[in-house]
C-alpha cells in the first residue's frame, strides 16, 4: 500500500483540537450526593490519567476521530499497484461471433467472454477509460470511452452473442478510432479465434489477446439445398462436417414441414465431410437435423450448426409472349426494357410455342385455343370470347378516369394521350371486368379476373395514338405486367441466406403490406408503399415467410419463403486459437502482463461518511434517550433540552 | 411522620438487653449483677435524685433535713449508663426524599430501640444529637419511653456538625463512662479517630454502628458527573462507568475493614447496617448476634 498524496496526513492533526474541545466542553451533570468521600478514594489512582479519563467510552469522541482518519486517509490516496490493471485507454473487443455460444465452456464461450471482460474492467485504473466494442458481423462500440465502471459492466453484461460471423477488419478500424488520441492505448481481444491469419490492423496500441475456449468437437451441416432438375423431381443435397479430431456417427433427420419424413445415419470422418445426395424429393420446405445416435450424449459443443433449412424454388416457367400480326416497335421495346422480364414475339396465333407463358399479349388478334396465362388484349378484333367490341370511331370527347386507384393506373396520366380513334367496349354484365378509363363514356381500358385468369384489355390501336411518345407508356406497360404476374419477389446476394444477411422483397404491385413471418413465430408487418422492402432482420436462422396483401382486408395475394442458415466454416470451425496473428505486431495470452494501480480512496471516504452518519444517528439517540448536553458538537446542533 | 414503633415492636424489645464489654464504674441501683462483693441491703452511698428514679430508694430523712432528694445506694446491683450519640449532620439525612430508606430517620428508629431497652432494664440512658444542644436524659425506667419517643420524632437533621469536636466535648462533659452507642455514616472528610479515642479516653465501651443508605453501597450513577456533596457542598468531577463502580466499591470495602479494625484494637464494636435492612431484623439478630444485645 502506497500513497499519492502523503502530505494529506497532516490533517490528521485536526484530532488534537476536537480532543481538545471535547475536553474544554465536555458538561457534566451535577448530581448530589451524600458524601464524595468515598468517590475520592476511588479516584485517587485515576488521578494521573484524568484528562484521558475524562475521554474514556466517549463514542461519540472515538466515531468523529475515525471518521477523521478515514477521511484524511482517503485524502491521502492509497493505491496499490497490481498487475493485470490497465491505465490510459482501455479498448475491449469482445466476440460475439456464432461460435462463441459454443459450450465447451460453461456456460458459454461467451458468457465466459463477459466475465474476462469485467475482470478487466475491475482492475481498470482510476484514470484509465475503456469502451467496449461489440465484435460480430455489424461491429459496434457498446459505450463510449468511460472510466464509469457501473456503466461499462452493464454494457458488457447485457449484450448478447449473434450468429453472424464477425468483422474483424471493421473491429479494428473502430478500435483503432477509438485510441487514435490517447497516449497510452491497450486493445485487448477477447475471442475464440476465428480472426483470418494476418490480418492487417491498424495502429491499436498494445494488443493483448485473451483466449476463450477448450474443445474442437464440433459436426455442422454446411450445405442443404433442393434443386430443380429436368425431370421438374427436386434433387436434395445435404453436405455435413466433422471439425473435431474424433470421427463421428450421427443422425440425420429430414422434416417436411416439422414431419419427420426421412432419418438415416451418417459417419462423418475426423476433419472430413459426408455428403448425401437423394433424388425425386419432393418440393417442399425442409428441415434437416444432425443428431446424437441414440443412447449418445450430446453430439458436439456446438449445436447452432446441427440444423438447417432449405426451401424449393421451381424454376421460372417462361416469361412474356407477344403476338401480333404486323408487330409494334413501342411494344417490343418497352417489354425488353422492362426488368424481370423476358419477352418474346409470334407473328400468328395459329403458331403459338408450347412452352408456356406468364403473360400472353395478343394485339389486334386473338387466339383460336385460350392459353392458360394471364392476357392482355390490345386493340381485340370484334370476335372475341371476352367483350364486345363496337366499330373504331373518331374521338369527339376526352379521356375519363374510372379507378385512379386500381394498380394499373399507378403513376399513368392518360390527360396528355390522343386518340385518332378508338373501339369502344361494352361494359361486361357479370361485372368481371372493370372499366379503367373511359372516352367518350365508353370504356377502352377494361381489367378484371375472367375465371382463374387476369385480363387487361386495352380498346384502342396504340399506333392510331400520341401514347407510345408520353411517358405514361411505360409505365402503363410496367404496371400492366405487374398486374397480371402478381408474385412477390425475394431478391438475395446469393443462393444461400446467412444471419444477418438482408433480403431484398419486391412485393406484389397490388398488395398494400408484406408480413414477414419469423421462425420464432413473431410477425413482422411492412408497408409496402416504397416498392423494395430491405429486411435485415435475419439473425434468428430457419424459414422466414412472406406474406404481401391487404391487411386491412385480410386478403392474401401471395406468399413465398426464404431459409437462414449459418453455413459458415468459420463460426463451425470451432477450435480455439491460443495465439492471435496479425500483421502489426503478434499478442498472445502470455503478452497479457501489465501492471498498474488501484486506488482505495473511494471506498475509505464512503466509510468516512458512514461514519459521520452513524455518529449523528448515535447522537441523536442518545439524545432522545437521556437528554443532556455531551459534546462540544451540541452548540451547533441545537442546544438539548435539560 | 409515622410512629417510630408499634405496640408488637416494643413488646419484642422488653426482651433484650444492652451489653457493655468494658468494666462499668455503677453508681446507681439497676438490675445488673454486680461483679462486687456485698449485701442487697447494705448501704453504699446518696447520690442525687435523677428523673425517674424508684421513689422508694429516697432517703426521706435527707430530705427533710436538706430539702433536696437523694437517693440510697447498695453495694450488690449496680446500673449501666447508656449513651447514645446520634450524628444527625446533612449526609446523614439521606436519601432526602426517599423517607423509606432515610438514614437519619433509621439511625433515631435505632436509637429509639435500644434506649427502650435500656430504659426496660433500669439502664441510665442519655440520647445526644451530635452539635446539638439538647440532649434526653439522662433517664431511667420504662415510664420514661413516651419523653423519649416524642423527642426522637423532633430531631431534624443539623446542619453543621464537627464529629470530632462534638464527641470531645461530649467526653469532657460525661460524669460517668458507660456504653456508647454511636450512630453515624462515618462518610468524614476530616476523620473519626480523634473523636472516637476521646470517647475511650474516658474508660467507656463503645459500640459504633454505619448507618449507609443502599445508593451508598451500590450506586447506580453513570456518564459525566459533576458530584455535588450535600453536607460541604463540595464538587467533584467523575466520568463514572463500570468501572469506577467497582472501584467505589472496593474503596467502601476498604473503609468498613478500616474501620472495623480500629474498632477491634480498642476493644470497641463496629457493625454496618443498610437501611434496605428492616430496622427489627439488625437489632433482633444482627445486634444480638455480634453480642450487643443479649
Amino acid at each position: 500500500m502506497q500513497l499519492l498524496s502523503p502530505l494529506a496526513l497532516a490533517f490528521a492533526l485536526l484530532a488534537l483540537p476536537i480532543i481538545l474541545l471535547y475536553m474544554l466542553r465536555l458538561r457534566r451533570r451535577e448530581q448530589t450526593v451524600s458524601s464524595t468521600v468515598l468517590w475520592q478514594k476511588a479516584l485517587q489512582d485515576y488521578e494521573a490519567n484524568r484528562p484521558w479519563q475524562r475521554l474514556r467510552r466517549n463514542w461519540l469522541l472515538l466515531l468523529q476521530l475515525l471518521a477523521l482518519l478515514a477521511l484524511v486517509f482517503a485524502l491521502a490516496r492509497p493505491f496499490q499497484r497490481a498487475p493485470g490493471v490497465t491505465s490510459g485507454q482501455l479498448v475491449i473487443l469482445l466476440d460475439a461471433s456464432a461460435s462463441m455460444q459454443a459450450t465447451d465452456v460453461a456456460p458459454s464461450r461467451f458468457a465466459r467472454a463477459q466475465a474476462e471482460a469485467l475482470a478487466l474492467i475491475d482492475t481498470l485504473g482510476d484514470e484509465a477509460q475503456a469502451s467496449v466494442i461489440h465484435v460480430a458481423d455489424r461491429p459496434t462500440q457498446l459505450i463510449a470511452p468511460t472510466s464509469d465502471k457501473r456503466a461499462l459492466r452493464t454494457a458488457i453484461s447485457e449484450t448478447q452473442p449473434t450468429l453472424t460471423e464477425a468483422d474483424w477488419t471493421a473491429a479494428f478500424a473502430l478500435s483503432s478510432a477509438a485510441t487514435r488520441s490517447a497516449a497510452q492505448a491497450t486493445t485487448v481481444v477477447i475471442s475464440d479465434g476465428g480472426l483470418p491469419a494476418n490480418l492487417p490492423v491498424p495502429t491499436v496500441g498494445e494488443l493483448r489477446f485473451v483466449p476463450v475456449g477448450q474443445s474442437a468437437a464440433n459436426v455442422g451441416i454446411t450445405a442443404l439445398a433442393l434443386r430443380a432438375t429436368v425431370n421438374d423431381q427436386p434433387q436434395l443435397l445435404i453436405s455435413a462436417q466433422n471439425y473435431g479430431d474424433v470421427d463421428q456417427a450421427a443422425t440425420l433427420s429430414l422434416f417436411l414441414d416439422e414431419t419427420l419424413f426421412h432419418a438415416r445415419q451418417i459417419n462423418i470422418p475426423a476433419q472430413g465431410s459426408e455428403t448425401v445426395v437423394m433424388d425425386a424429393w419432393p418440393a417442399a420446405t425442409l428441415r434437416a437435423e444432425l443428431s446424437p445416435l441414440s443412447g449418445a450424449a450430446a453430439l458436439d459443443d456446438f449445436p447452432l450448426d446441427n440444423v438447417a433449412w432449405t426451401v424449393y424454388r421451381p424454376p421460372v416457367t417462361g416469361g412474356v409472349l407477344y403476338v401480333s400480326a404486323e408487330g409494334n416497335l413501342f411494344v417490343e421495346q418497352v417489354l425488353a426494357a422492362l426488368p424481370q422480364v423476358q419477352a418474346f414475339r409470334a407473328n400468328s396465333v395459329d403458331a403459338l410455342p408450347a412452352d408456356p407463358f406468364d403473360v400472353y399479349i395478343f394485339d389486334g388478334v386473338v387466339p383460336q385455343e385460350w392459353p392458360d396465362g394471364e392476357v392482355l388484349l390490345i386493340n381485340p378484333p370484334i370476335s372475341n370470347p371476352l367483350v364486345d367490341v363496337g366499330i373504331s370511331q373518331a374521338v369527339t370527347g376526352a379521356v375519363t378516369i374510372q379507378q385512379a386507384d386500381h394498380p394499373i393506373q399507378r403513376f399513368v396520366d392518360w390527360g396528355d394521350v390522343n386518340f385518332a380513334a378508338y373501339s369502344p367496349l361494352a361494359t361486361d354484365a357479370s361485372a368481371q371486368l372493370q372499366p379503367l378509363v373511359t372516352l367518350d363514356g365508353a370504356p377502352i381500358v377494361l381489367a378484371g379476373t375472367v375465371g382463374r385468369q387476369r385480363v387487361a384489355i386495352l380498346g384502342f390501336d396504340i399506333r392510331q395514338t400520341d401514347l407510345p411518345l408520353q411517358v405514361a407508356f411505360p409505365i402503363l406497360f410496367s404496371n400492366l405486367i405487374e398486374w397480371l404476374t402478381p408474385s412477390t419477389v425475394i431478391q438475395t446476394t446469393g443462393d444461400i441466406v446467412r444471419p444477418g444477411d438482408a433480403v431484398t422483397i419486391l412485393p406484389d404491385i397490388a398488395a398494400d403490406a408484406i408480413v414477414i413471418l419469423r421462425p420464432d413465430d413473431a410477425r413482422v408487418e411492412v408497408p409496402a408503399v416504397s416498392g423494395a422492402v430491405v429486411y435485415t432482420d435475419t439473425a434468428l436462422p430457419g424459414v422466414y415467410e412472406v406474406v404481401s396483401g391487404n391487411p386491412e382486408t385480410g386478403e392474401v395475394v401471395d406468399g413465398n419463403r426464404f431459409a437462414v442458415n449459418l453455413f459458415s466454416a468459420l463460426e463451425s470451425d470451432i477450435a480455439p486459437q491460443t495465439e492471435l496473428s496479425v500483421v502489426q505486431t503478434a499478442a498472445s495470452a502470455a503478452d497479457s502482463a501489465n501492471e498498474g494501480r488501484i486506488e482505495y480512496w473511494r471506498w475509505i471516504a464512503a466509510l468516512g461518511l458512514l461514519l459521520i452518519l452513524f455518529e449523528w444517528w448515535w447522537y441523536q439517540r442518545q439524545r432522545q434517550l437521556t437528554p443532556r448536553p455531551s459534546t462540544w458538537l451540541t452548540r451547533w446542533r441545537g442546544q438539548p433540552s435539560a | 411522620m409515622p410512629p417510630l414503633f408499634t405496640d408488637s415492636d416494643l413488646r419484642s424489645l422488653e426482651q433484650l438487653m444492652l451489653v457493655s464489654r468494658r468494666v462499668r464504674n455503677a453508681a446507681y441501683q439497676g438490675e445488673r449483677r454486680s461483679a462486687r462483693r456485698g449485701s442487697s441491703i447494705e448501704f453504699a452511698d446518696f447520690r442525687n435524685y435523677v428523673k425517674g428514679d424508684d421513689l422508694r430508694h429516697l432517703d426521706w430523712n435527707l430530705f427533710a433535713r436538706l430539702e433536696k432528694p437523694f437517693i440510697k445506694l447498695f453495694e450488690d446491683e449496680e446500673d449501666l449508663a447508656v449513651y447514645l450519640l446520634i450524628d444527625a449532620s446533612l449526609s446523614m439525612d439521606w436519601p432526602r426524599d426517599a423517607v423509606q430508606h432515610n438514614k437519619l430517620q433509621y439511625a433515631l428508629r435505632l436509637a429509639g430501640a435500644l434506649s427502650y431497652i435500656g430504659l426496660g432494664t433500669d439502664d441510665r440512658i442519655q440520647l445526644d444529637i451530635l452539635g446539638a444542644q439538647r440532649p434526653f436524659g439522662p433517664v431511667r425506667g420504662r415510664n420514661q419511653a413516651l419523653g423519649l419517643l416524642d423527642w426522637l420524632a423532633e430531631q431534624t437533621a443539623t446542619p453543621t456538625v464537627m464529629f470530632n469536636d462534638a464527641l470531645q466535648q461530649f467526653a469532657a462533659r460525661q460524669t460517668r463512662p458507660g456504653l456508647v452507642i454511636l450512630l453515624s455514616d462515618f462518610l468524614l472528610a476530616d476523620g473519626y479517630q480523634s473523636g472516637i479515642d476521646a470517647l475511650l479516653a474516658r474508660g467507656n465501651s463503645l459500640t459504633a454502628i454505619q448507618v449507609l443508605a443502599p445508593d451508598e453501597i451500590a450506586p447506580q450513577l453513570n456518564g459525566d458527573l459533576r458530584l455535588i456533596d450535600v453536607e460541604t457542598n463540595t464538587a467533584r468531577e467523575v466520568t463514572v462507568d463500570q468501572a469506577l463502580r467497582s472501584r467505589y466499591q472496593q474503596a467502601l470495602a476498604a473503609f468498613q475493614a478500616e474501620l472495623n479494625a480500629y474498632a477491634q484494637q480498642r476493644d470497641a464494636v463496629f457493625t454496618t447496617v443498610s437501611t434496605a435492612v428492616p430496622w427489627e431484623t439488625f437489632v433482633l439478630a444482627n445486634l444480638r448476634a455480634i453480642g450487643v444485645l443479649k
